[in-house]
């Protein structure tokens, strides 16, 4: 509740408050056979304190990778990661990986879509908690037990005394994703990156994962960037939202704006795209808005805007171009020439 | 317009009655009495003649068991199919084959159901070679109408699977399923592994194919939105079992099952000024190898009595073309 009301305040950092995460023209690419695949390109957002920011885009937009480089996971080489990842101040872009795994898991985190994957199978769930404590804060083998115990309440997990001793195995999807959000919020991190961390998960489990990432963010004064392809997931939990088409950031805006009045071409596509469930009798459409094409491949230069071949507002200077990604209303900025056109794509 | 379809053709192509599937569980290595992991338990529909029935439900209700048994992927362990006027419940493969044009399906993963060493012209052409006598210049002619009408291009027939996007993939897939001119197609989460906006290109496809071939759609999904979005008619399942089923607009405005309810109330609303404070339902599904006793949703049910633990409720008739399994709608005595 707390978090809708402050929604409609932009929490781009303001002055005097600075950004726990800030990225400045971030570039993560990769070398392969096909040419250097630039998978994110200057990308450039901050994440404020106890802010809940969300990354939106469709597959091989670049917004896991984001937070990948953030953690420190691109493999390098083939990726190359350049720009600057400043947290709490500290640069990350080129950090000695002794030093980022100080970082990871004290006080930058991540959970994933599939937290089997991210599981020990063979190491008791107990253990699988109390490791970043003993590692990063040096607590004794009580002492984390017991703040792993207190850790499994905050998530919701009954008999948590019992849970400490099971296997990975033992336990459903939900449950598994709670013991992840468990794990990477037992040091209280100052992020918590969350990728896709209800896909997997039926929606009514989603439900209860999404309600408990929220009020831990509000519990332990944690900053969340959470990346959904789920516009729903997005409008329902975050402060304020970033879009990303092919590598780049293309709209940025608090939430509700951002569904009010999308400025970019793709963000009304994407809007439109989505069936929604109507519960007062038909649903208000028959046919459904369709993005045409797909997007493209990022191994070679791109000139002008990324969309445009997908956009029905393209014209010359936008194949021409790149549009910059400047201010289109307080609080909300976005990369289009034709952005106080972008809501006649959802006419017709 | 949507219900007067069902209307107007009054028999059933599709009809299932009582089916049930049980999967036998491995038993451990002193024998100990054979455990059974009941996945669809007497469940009932009709299908009528260019509706679509979406079924919805959550991971482990059963719906996927239910669609592959319809096909005859898989047989049932009792209950009875019959489509077009036959009885297909325990036909053999051979005697299934003439049913086989007439009742294709349309996979989920179009990554892992297209065969990969086969170029996209051939992956098409197999089902018509199989089926009819079109072969030769009547067999391109046919492969180009089809690849224009799923929205490929010409050039891409003679591609390998792995050259197409995810969307691409699943217009071939819905090109092989109309390849033979069914009547039926049972699609099995067609659109879930796709991105949003290729979704909304799948789904508009198959809008406009029913409509242009009079196609009877049986769609599985688990997302809500687009089952609403596609449906005439929709059943919901939980746990093996069909709770809830009626008219779209019935069902979504007026959802009689505890269930059904908590499930709208579950999926997240594309509206921020429409965040909701309260988690519909508490818990997880039960293991469907000891189901509960009585109503399987009773664990969860906020609204749950003695009755619903001991008695399993038959599904009735509440409101014209809805019905629901659930004490609580039963008529007072």
């Amino acid at each position: 509740m707390l978090a809708s009301e402050q929604n409609t305040e932009p929490k781009t950092a303001p002055a005097g408050r600075d950004p726990v995460l800030s990225l400045v023209e971030l570039r993560t690419s990769f070398d392969t056979f096909d040419g250097t695949v630039r998978a994110v390109d200057r990308v450039s957002y901050d994440i404020a304190p106890r802010e809940m920011l969300g990354l939106v885009g469709e597959s091989g937009c670049g917004k896991s990778l984001t937070a990948l480089s953030i953690m420190g996971l691109v493999p390098t080489p083939p990726g190359r990661v350049e720009g600057s990842i400043r947290l709490n101040g500290r640069e990350l872009v080129g950090l000695e990986e002794k030093e980022m795994r100080k970082l990871r898991g004290s006080e930058i985190s991540m959970i994933f879509q599939e937290p089997m994957t991210s599981l020990d199978p063979v190491m008791r769930i107990g253990k699988q908690i109390v490791e970043p404590l003993v590692q990063h804060q040096g607590l004794s083998g009580p002492e984390a037990r017991a703040r792993a115990k207190d850790m499994l309440d905050r998530v919701r997990i009954p008999e948590a005394t019992r849970r400490l001793d099971e296997y990975a195995h033992q336990l459903s999807g939900g449950m598994r994703q709670r013991i992840m959000i468990a794990m990477a919020l037992v040091c209280r991190p100052a992020v918590l990156i969350a990728d896709e961390p209800t896909t997997a998960l039926d929606v009514t489990i989603q439900a209860q994962v999404l309600r408990l990432i929220r009020d831990l963010q509000t519990e332990m004064n944690t900053s969340v960037l959470l990346i959904t392809h789920d516009l729903g997931v997005i409008a329902e939990s975050v402060d304020r939202v970033i879009v990303m088409y092919a590598g780049r950031k293309v709209e940025e805006a608090p939430v509700s704006l951002l569904f009010r009045r999308p400025q970019h071409p793709y963000t009304v596509g994407l809007l439109g795209s989505v069936p929604k469930v109507n519960r007062a009798g038909r649903p208000a459409k028959g046919r459904l808005l369709e993005i045409p094409g797909i997007v493209p491949a990022l191994n070679q230069p791109i000139r002008g805007c990324r969309f445009a071949p997908r956009c029905r507002l393209a014209t010359d200077r936008c194949r021409a171009e790149e549009p910059p990604f400047e201010t289109k209303a307080p609080g909300h900025s976005a990369a289009c020439w034709h952005s106080d056109k972008a809501m006649e794509i959802a006419g017709e | 317009m949507n219900s007067n379809i069902t209307q107007s053709d009054t028999r059933p192509i599709l009809s299932v009655n009582g089916l049930s599937k049980r999967f036998p569980i491995k038993r451990g290595l002193f024998g100990g009495a054979r455990k059974y992991l009941h996945a669809v338990d007497d469940v009932s529909f009709d299908l009528g003649r260019k509706e679509t029935l979406g079924i919805v439900g959550e991971s482990g209700c059963g719906k996927s068991t239910t669609a592959r048994m319809v096909v005859r992927l898989s047989r049932p362990t009792s209950g009875r199919i019959d489509f077009a006027g036959s009885d297909i419940t325990n036909l053999s493969p051979s005697e299934m084959r003439p049913h086989r044009s007439d009742l294709q399906f349309v996979f989920q993963d179009p990554y892992s159901s297209l065969n990969q060493r086969m170029r996209a012209a051939d992956i098409v052409a197999e089902p018509i070679v199989n089926f009819t006598k079109l072969r030769g210049s009547d067999l391109r002619d046919r492969l180009a109408w089809l690849f224009d009408r799923v929205g490929l291009r010409q050039d891409m027939m003679h591609r390998f699977p792995h050259e197409f996007s995810g969307g691409q993939r699943q217009r071939l897939g819905i090109a092989r399923a109309l390849a033979v001119n069914p009547s039926v197609i049972v699609a099995d989460e067609p659109v879930s592994a796709l991105d949003v906006s290729v979704q909304a290109q799948v789904i508009n496809l198959m809008m406009d194919l029913q409509e242009e071939f009079d196609l009877t759609y049986l769609f599985i999904a688990h997302d809500l939105a687009v089952v609403q979005h596609i449906s005439h008619r929709v059943a919901v399942m939980y746990l093996g079992k069909i709770v809830e089923i009626a008219d779209r607009d019935s069902l979504f405005s007026d959802p009689q099952h505890p269930y059904t309810e908590a499930l709208l109330d579950s999926v997240p609303i594309p509206d921020p000024d429409m965040r909701r404070e309260s988690v519909a339902l508490s818990g997880e599904v039960p293991s469907p190898i000891n189901p509960p006793s009585g109503c399987r949703f009773h664990t969860r049910c906020p609204f749950a009595f003695d009755r619903c633990r001991h008695e399993i409720p038959v599904m009735r008739q509440v409101k014209p073309n809805h019905s629901v399994a659930c004490h609580l709608r039963e008529p007072q005595s």
